[in-house]
C-alpha cells in the first residue's frame, strides 16, 4: 500500500517539474531557428515556428505538450479521394459517430469554392476531414494512418474552422474500398512521447533518449560500482584505524579524489595512461577498454564522498551502545563488523547513493565530451544552449523519473537493512 | 525504419558478454587489447573528424557547411563541385544549354541514373526536389537560392499556391527546362548547392521529418548513408549506383562527431583519425606550434569577419561616426595576435580571390584620419560621446578581440565601449531585433560570386540587421545582376560595394577567414584547398603505398 502510495505521488511531481521546466525554459531569452542567416522570407519564418508549435499561447503549447490538446484526433474512415481539381460530394473523411447529411455536404463544397478559389493542380488530391473540435486542424498538421503519414491539412474552411482540406500525399494507401481507419498521431508526454527535437530534426527526444540512455546507463552503473568497490572498503579502513596514521591517509586521499574536478584529471590520465603508455584507448565508445578510463574518471569524484560518509558511518555505529554490549558479551571483532556494525553504517552511503545513481545514469557532461562518448550527458548541456526546449524539458524529466523511482527503492532498501525503520 | 536497431548490438551489450568471457582484470592491458581488436567493426578507409553532431542530414534544411557536406555526398544535384577549384561541373545532368538571353537554361539528365535502391531517376525528381524547397511547408531556410526561378519567391512566400506556375519544368523524363526571373550569371553555381539536390519523393512522404533515417534510404550521390548514431559515427558506405562510381576513391568514410578539440586532436595524433576539417577542433591556444607541422594545412577562403553597425541608433546613424570606429581598428594586430590562423586583414567586404570580381578599395588603418571624421561628427576628440556597447558571442577568441577593439577605441578616440557577451542564440535573437549597438558578425559566402556577399545589404534583405537602407545600392545591385556583360557587372557591382565600404559603411570589414585542415600529407590525397572550403568526399583517397615509403 504505502509503496502503492509513493508511486501514485510521483504523477503530480512529474507534472510540476514538466511545468516548471517548460515555463522556465520558454522564458529564457534566445530562439531556437535564429542564426546568422534568416530565412529568406517571413512566411518560411512563420512556418518554421507553426512546424513546431512555437507560435501558439504558451499555455497551449503546454497542453501540446502533454498530451493533452493536440493531434490525437483519432478513428476518421470512409475516404474518397478527389481526381478533380474542385472538391466533390464524396472527397470527405467522415467520423464514424457524426455522418452527415447531403445538405451539409453540400453546403461544405459551397464554403470550399469559396475558401479555396483556385483549383487543385492536376495530379493532387484533396479531401474534407471534419474535426470534432478546430483546434486540432492546425495548417500543415500531418495525417497519418496507423503507421504512415498520408497527407497533411492544407487550410481551413472559413466559415466552418471544425472543417480541414487535407492534401494527401499518398492517396493509394487511403482508398474507399479499403475504408482504413485513419486517425492523428498519438502524441504528448501522456503517450510517451517527448516531442521533436528543435535542433536534431531527423530525431525525436524519444530517438534520442533511446539511443543514447543504454550508453550512459552502462557508463554510469560501471561507474557506480568503482565508486562503491573502492569506496566502502577505504572508509571502512579509516574508521577501523580512526585517529592513527592510516585514517589520515585514507581521508587525505579521499578528499584529493573529489576536490580534483573530472574536467583536470581526465586530461592527465589520458596523457599518462593513453598517449605516453598506450595501455588504453584515448577516446570513443567501442569496447570494453574504452570504457576504463572514464569509469576512473567520473567514479573517482564519488568514491572519495563514500568513503566519507562510510567512515563518518562506521565510526559512529561502532561508538554506539549496542556495540559496547555486544563487545561486553563477549562477540567476536569480527561478528561485531560485519553482522551488526556494517548494516546500520551504510545507511548514509544508501540514502546518498540514490541522487548519485539518478545523476551518474543520465550521463556527465564533462566526462562524455572528453571522451567522446555518445552518452545523454552532452544534451543536457547543449539543448540548452541550442534552445532546444522539449529536449530539454524531456531530460530534466527524465532525471526527476529515475531519481523518484531510485529514492523509492532506497527507500525499499532502508527497512531491509535497519529492521527500526518500518515503511508506513 | 529506426536505423537505430543496429545500435543494440553495439557496445553497452557488448560490455556484458565480453566482461562475461574475460575474468573481470581490466588493467591486464595488453592481451586484452588485442582480443577487443577482433570485436571492431570492419574499418573504414577514411575517418574524418567532422563537427558538431549534425542537425540534420536532410539538404532542404541543413544550413551547417559541416552537415551539408554529408548531405551533399548522399545526394546529388544538377551540378556538382569540382574537387581542385569548386567550380561547378556536370553532375546528375549531362549537359545543358543556356538561352540567348541568359534567362532559359535547358538541362539534359544522364539516362543512367538510379537510386541507391535501384529505381531510376529522372527530371520529376528534380522538380519534386526543388518545389520542396520552395514550398512554404517545408519552410526551408535556404529556400531564397532557389528565387532565382520564376515565380519561385511568390510560390515561397504562399502568394501562389500552384506549383506547376514555378519556372522548372520536366519536358520528359530527361529534359528540364527552367526559366529565370533575370539573367543570373552564378545561377550553374547555385545548381551545385546542397540545398538544390535531387532527394526521394516516395521516401520524404512515407516517413515525413525523419526520412533519412529510411531503411534503405534511397540516395543519388556517390554514398549511402550506412549507419548514423548520434554523437558516435555517421558510416557512409560507396553507392555503386552511382554514375560516377568507377570515380568514388574509397568503400567507406567514418564521420566523427566532437565537440572536444583536444580530443579531436588527441584523436588525430594517436592515429584514429585521417583529416580534422573543423576550425572550431584545432585548439587555438596550440596554434603557434600545430601551424608549423606539415600536416596543418592554411588557405583562403570566402568568409569575412566584420562589424554591424546599428544605424538606426544615435550616434551611429552618421557615417562619420562608423568610419571613425572602423578606421581605428588595427586589423594587422588583431590576425597577428588573435586568431594566428594566417587571416588576412579586411579592407573591403568581398573576400580577394573571386574569379569574376575584385573589390574596390576601402579603408586600412587611419587613426589621424579616424579622430577628424570623429571631430566632425561633433565629437572632437570623443567629448560626449556616448557609452555604447559591443556584442558578441561567448567565445575566447571573440572576447580577445572585443578587449583589444575597447582599447583601441578608448585609445585613439577617446571613446568608451562596454563588452556584452551573449550566448549564441541570445545573440543572434538580439541582432535580429536590432537591440545592439556595434555588433560582431561573420559571413561565409554560398557560392564563387559577389552576390553572396553583396545581397545581404539590400535595404529589404533579412540579412541586413543594420537598419541601413540604400536606394541607390538596390539599383547598383539590380542592375548589375540583369547585365550580361562580365567586366561591365564588375564595374556596377564595384559601386555598389564602394557604398558599403567607402562612402556609407554600415559595417566595418575586419578579417577574413582562413580556413585550416589538418590531414596527413603523405597518407591523404584528393583534399584541395579552394575558396568555399568544400572538399567532396569522393575525391580524397589515400596514397599509393609507393608514395609512403
Amino acid at each position: 500500500m504505502y509503496f502503492l502510495r509513493r508511486i501514485l505521488q510521483m504523477i503530480p511531481v512529474l507534472l510540476v517539474v514538466s511545468f516548471i521546466g517548460f515555463m522556465l525554459l520558454r522564458a529564457m531569452p534566445g530562439n531556437p531557428f535564429d542564426s546568422e542567416r534568416k530565412p529568406a522570407t517571413p512566411e518560411i519564418e512563420r512556418n518554421l515556428q507553426a512546424k513546431f508549435h512555437l507560435d501558439e499561447s504558451l499555455w497551449k503549447q503546454y497542453l501540446r505538450y502533454l498530451g493533452v490538446v493536440g493531434d490525437a484526433y483519432v478513428n476518421v474512415s470512409g475516404v474518397a479521394p478527389a481526381e478533380t481539381g474542385r472538391m466533390q460530394e464524396n472527397d470527405f473523411f467522415q467520423t464514424d459517430s457524426q455522418p452527415l447529411s447531403d445538405a451539409e455536404k453540400k453546403e461544405i463544397i459551397q464554403l470550399a469554392d469559396q475558401t479555396y478559389t483556385d483549383p487543385a493542380p492536376v495530379g493532387t488530391k484533396r479531401v474534407f476531414l471534419i474535426g470534432k473540435d478546430s483546434e486540432t486542424l492546425r495548417t500543415n498538421a500531418p495525417v497519418r494512418t496507423e503507421d504512415e503519414r498520408v497527407g497533411y491539412v492544407e487550410g481551413r474552411l472559413k466559415a466552418k474552422p471544425n472543417v480541414a482540406i487535407v492534401r494527401l500525399t499518398q492517396p493509394d494507401l487511403v482508398s474507399a474500398e479499403v475504408k482504413a481507419s485513419v486517425k492523428w498521431a498519438k502524441s504528448g508526454l501522456i503517450n510517451g512521447d517527448l516531442g521533436p527535437s528543435l535542433k536534431y530534426r531527423n530525431h525525436t527526444v524519444n530517438d534520442i533518449v533511446k539511443q543514447c540512455l543504454p550508453v550512459s546507463m552502462t557508463l554510469g552503473l560501471l561507474a557506480f560500482f568503482f565508486a562503491m568497490a573502492t569506496g566502502i572498503p577505504l572508509g571502512c579502513y579509516m574508521a577501523l584505524r580512526r585517529g592513527e596514521w592510516g585514517d589520515y591517509v585514507g581521508g587525505f586521499v579521499a578528499m584529493l579524489s573529489f576536490c580534483i574536478p573530472s574536467i583536470v584529471i581526465a586530461p592527465l590520465l589520458i596523457l599518462w595512461l593513453a598517449v605516453k603508455l598506450k595501455i588504453l584507448p584515448i577516446a570513443l565508445w567501442e569496447s570494453p577498454w574504452h570504457a576504463i578510463l572514464p569509469t576512473m574518471v567520473l567514479g573517482l569524484y564519488f568514491s572519495g564522498r563514500i568513503a566519507r560518509l562510510m567512515r563518518e558511518g562506521l565510526s559512529t555505529t561502532l561508538n554506539a551502545e549496542f556495540i559496547t554490549t555486544a563487545r561486553a558479551k563477549g562477540v567476536s571483532e569480527s561478528a561485531i563488523l560485519w553482522k551488526h556494525a556494517f548494516r546500520l553504517a551504510i545507511l548514509p552511503v544508501l540514502s546518498y547513493s540514490g541522487p548519485l545513481l539518478a545523476d551518474l545514469l543520465t550521463g556527465s557532461f564533462v566526462v562524455e565530451n572528453i571522451f567522446q562518448i555518445p552518452g545523454l550527458g552532452v544534451f543536457f548541456i547543449n539543448s540548452i544552449f541550442n534552445k532546444d526546449y522539449l529536449m530539454t524539458v524531456g531530460l530534466v524529466l527524465l532525471y526527476a523519473l529515475l531519481l523518484l523511482v531510485i529514492n523509492l527503492l532506497v527507500d525499499a532498501s532502508y527497512s531491509l537493512l535497519d529492521r527500526r525503520v518500518r515503511n508506513e | 525504419m529506426k536505423r537505430s536497431t543496429t545500435f543494440l548490438g553495439r557496445f553497452p551489450g557488448r560490455l556484458v558478454q565480453s566482461f562475461q568471457r574475460f575474468t573481470f582484470l581490466p588493467f591486464v592491458a595488453a592481451t586484452a587489447l588485442l582480443s577487443s581488436s577482433c570485436l571492431e567493426e570492419q574499418k573504414a578507409d577514411i575517418v574524418i573528424i567532422n563537427g558538431a553532431e549534425p542537425g540534420t542530414l536532410d539538404p532542404a534544411i541543413v544550413t551547417v557547411q559541416a552537415d551539408a557536406r554529408i548531405s551533399h555526398s548522399l545526394f546529388e544535384g544538377l551540378a556538382r563541385l569540382n574537387p581542385v577549384d569548386a567550380t561547378p561541373i556536370p553532375a546528375l545532368a549531362e549537359k545543358w544549354e543556356i538561352s540567348e538571353d541568359a534567362k532559359t537554361y535547358t538541362f539534359h539528365l544522364r539516362t543512367n541514373l538510379i537510386w541507391s535502391t535501384g529505381e531510376p531517376i529522372t527530371s520529376k525528381d528534380v522538380v519534386y526536389s526543388w518545389i520542396r524547397v520552395l514550398d512554404p511547408i517545408t519552410a526551408s531556410e535556404y529556400a531564397g537560392q532557389l528565387f532565382y526561378v520564376k515565380n519561385g519567391e511568390e510560390f515561397s512566400s504562399g502568394k501562389i499556391k500552384d506549383p506547376s506556375l514555378v519556372g522548372i519544368k520536366a519536358l520528359d523524363a530527361y529534359t528540364l527546362k527552367v526559366e529565370l526571373v533575370n539573367p543570373t550569371p552564378f545561377f550553374l553555381d547555385l545548381c551545385a548547392l546542397t540545398t538544390l539536390a535531387v532527394v526521394p519523393q516516395k521516401t520524404i512522404e512515407k516517413y515525413g521529418d525523419r526520412w533519412i533515417m529510411a531503411n534503405p534510404l534511397p540516395t543519388s550521390g556517390s554514398y549511402t548513408l550506412e549507419t548514423w548514431r548520434i554523437h558516435d559515427k555517421i558510416r557512409l558506405r560507396k553507392n555503386p549506383r552511382h554514375w560516377d562510381a568507377q570515380n568514388t576513391r574509397n568503400n567507406i568514410i567514418d564521420l566523427l562527431p566532437s565537440e572536444s578539440a583536444m580530443t579531436a586532436m588527441n584523436l588525430y595524433q594517436a592515429g584514429q583519425a585521417d583529416v580534422i576539417w573543423d576550425k572550431n577542433l584545432i585548439p587555438g591556444e596550440l596554434m603557434d606550434v600545430l601551424r608549423k607541422q606539415p600536416d596543418c594545412h592554411l588557405y583562403d577562403y570566402l568568409g569575412t569577419f566584420f562589424m554591424r553597425f546599428n544605424t538606426t541608433k544615435k550616434p551611429f546613424n552618421d557615417p562619420r561616426v562608423r568610419k571613425a570606429l572602423a578606421l581605428t581598428i588595427d586589423k594587422q594586430r588583431i590576425v597577428e595576435r588573435i586568431t594566428k590562423s594566417g587571416e588576412k586583414p579586411a579592407d573591403h567586404f568581398v573576400p580577394n580571390g573571386m574569379t569574376i570580381y575584385k573589390s574596390p578599395d576601402g579603408y586600412g588603418y587611419d587613426p589621424e584620419q579616424a579622430r577628424k571624421f570623429l571631430a566632425e561628427a561633433g565629437f572632437p576628440g570623443g567629448k560626449g560621446f556616448p557609452t555604447f556597447q559591443y556584442l558578441f558571442k561567448v567565445g575566447e577568441t571573440d572576447k580577445q578581440i572585443g578587449v583589444e577593439l575597447q582599447a583601441m577605441w578608448r585609445d585613439q578616440l577617446g571613446i568608451n565601449m562596454e563588452l556584452r557577451p551573449a550566448e549564441t542564440k541570445v545573440y543572434y535573437t538580439s541582432v535580429t531585433a536590432m537591440d545592439y549597438d556595434v555588433a560582431r558578425s561573420s559571413w561565409i559566402g554560398d557560392y564563387n560570386d559577389p552576390n553572396t556577399f553583396l545581397d545581404m545589404f539590400l535595404s529589404n534583405g533579412g540579412n541586413n540587421r543594420t537598419g541601413w537602407k540604400n536606394p541607390r545600392y538596390d539599383d547598383l545591385l539590380r542592375e548589375g545582376n540583369r547585365q550580361l556583360d562580365v567586366k561591365k557587372r564588375e564595374q556596377i557591382l564595384q559601386k555598389a560595394e564602394t557604398l558599403l565600404i567607402h562612402d556609407e559603411m554600415p559595417i566595418a570589414p575586419i578579417y577574413y577567414y582562413a580556413g585550416v585542415l589538418f590531414f596527413r600529407t603523405n597518407e591523404i590525397e584528393g583534399i584541395y584547398y579552394n575558396l568555399l572550403d568544400e572538399h567532396p568526399f569522393q575525391a580524397i583517397g589515400r596514397k599509393q603505398a609507393k608514395g609512403k615509403l
